[in-house]
């Protein structure tokens, strides 16, 4: 008993010595556990996107056999899809812009630029609520109802996704937490590459689903 | 050692110009696809993904012997 005590005490001894609760986790010398982060989790949604992607190429290639595509009676509305895309992109500009004025520390331009983004961002989710209301099907009807939801649903929830984490951030801009350091705006620049990767993906799904 | 390739999950700048990259890719499958035929945007969509695939594979071979480096940013 006397010896067990004795050794905890040490330990805390020690441990009071170098410094308090777990030790540090191990980090490579080759990547930022920053970007690590980003780049497994960027990575793993695209082979989730790619999954979808075959799932839609099988049924238009393989299992439709040469009918037109979109099968009658459905039909897509590209025109507000189209205005939807540049919707998309330009919040893809206002967030450059937020990003750009927080390296320059100009903190109204942060604010601004976030705020553009989150109002664009949410106006392309409702745009897209609106489209499943009034396009006539529905994802029970046929594979291809099935595959259009599917995508562009999944879609939807990354968007969804994004806007949480712009909210975030944007509250966090008005309260002054980011500065121009790099490091001092890692809560924006983070959301910014996601919100980049949701809107290459949804020019590839824009061009799969509606164009092509 | 040479300029140190960028990464676009590093920054949001380089993310950026990864995003007007597909942009300009997607407007020329748009702009193919509407002129002629789905088939033509199609065929012209594979060719585009596939020199972006050889392009980040020649990125990720020198990652690997360039390494990353944290003070980059």
């Amino acid at each position: 008993m006397e010896s067990a005590s004795a050794a905890v005490g040490h330990a805390e001894g020690h441990a009071s010595e170098h410094h308090h609760g777990p030790p540090e986790a191990n980090q490579s010398s080759r990547i930022d556990r920053q970007t690590l982060g980003i780049l497994l989790f960027i990575v793993s949604e695209v082979m989730l996107f790619g999954a979808f992607f075959a799932s839609y190429f099988f049924l238009r290639v393989v299992a439709n056999q040469g009918e037109p595509w979109p099968p009658d009676p459905f039909e897509l509305p590209v025109a507000v899809a189209g205005m939807n895309t540049a919707i998309l992109v330009s919040s893809s500009f206002t967030m450059h812009w937020a990003l750009e004025a927080i390296r320059q520390n100009n903190h109204r331009g942060l604010k601004m630029g976030l705020v553009s983004t989150f109002l664009l961002g949410a106006t392309f989710l409702f745009i897209q609520m609106n489209e499943y209301i009034h396009v006539g099907f529905s994802a029970r009807d046929d594979a291809f109802g099935s595959i259009f939801y599917g995508l562009t649903g999944l879609h939807g929830a990354h968007v969804f996704v994004g806007l949480c984490l712009l909210a975030v951030a944007t509250v966090r801009a008005f309260r002054g937490h980011f500065g121009p350091d790099a490091k001092d705006h890692l809560g924006v620049e983070v959301p910014g590459i996601y919100w980049h990767f949701v809107d290459v993906m949804w020019i590839i799904v824009f061009t799969t689903v509606y164009i092509l | 050692m040479s300029e140190r390739p960028r990464n676009p999950f590093r920054s949001e700048g380089d993310a950026f110009r990864v995003l007007m990259m597909v942009v300009g890719a997607g407007a020329v499958v748009v702009a193919l696809t509407l002129l002629t035929r789905p088939l033509v945007g199609a065929i012209a969509g594979a060719v585009l993904v596939g020199v972006g695939l050889w392009r980040a594979w020649g990125l990720l071979q020198t990652w690997r012997r360039a390494g990353s480096d944290p003070g980059e940013r």
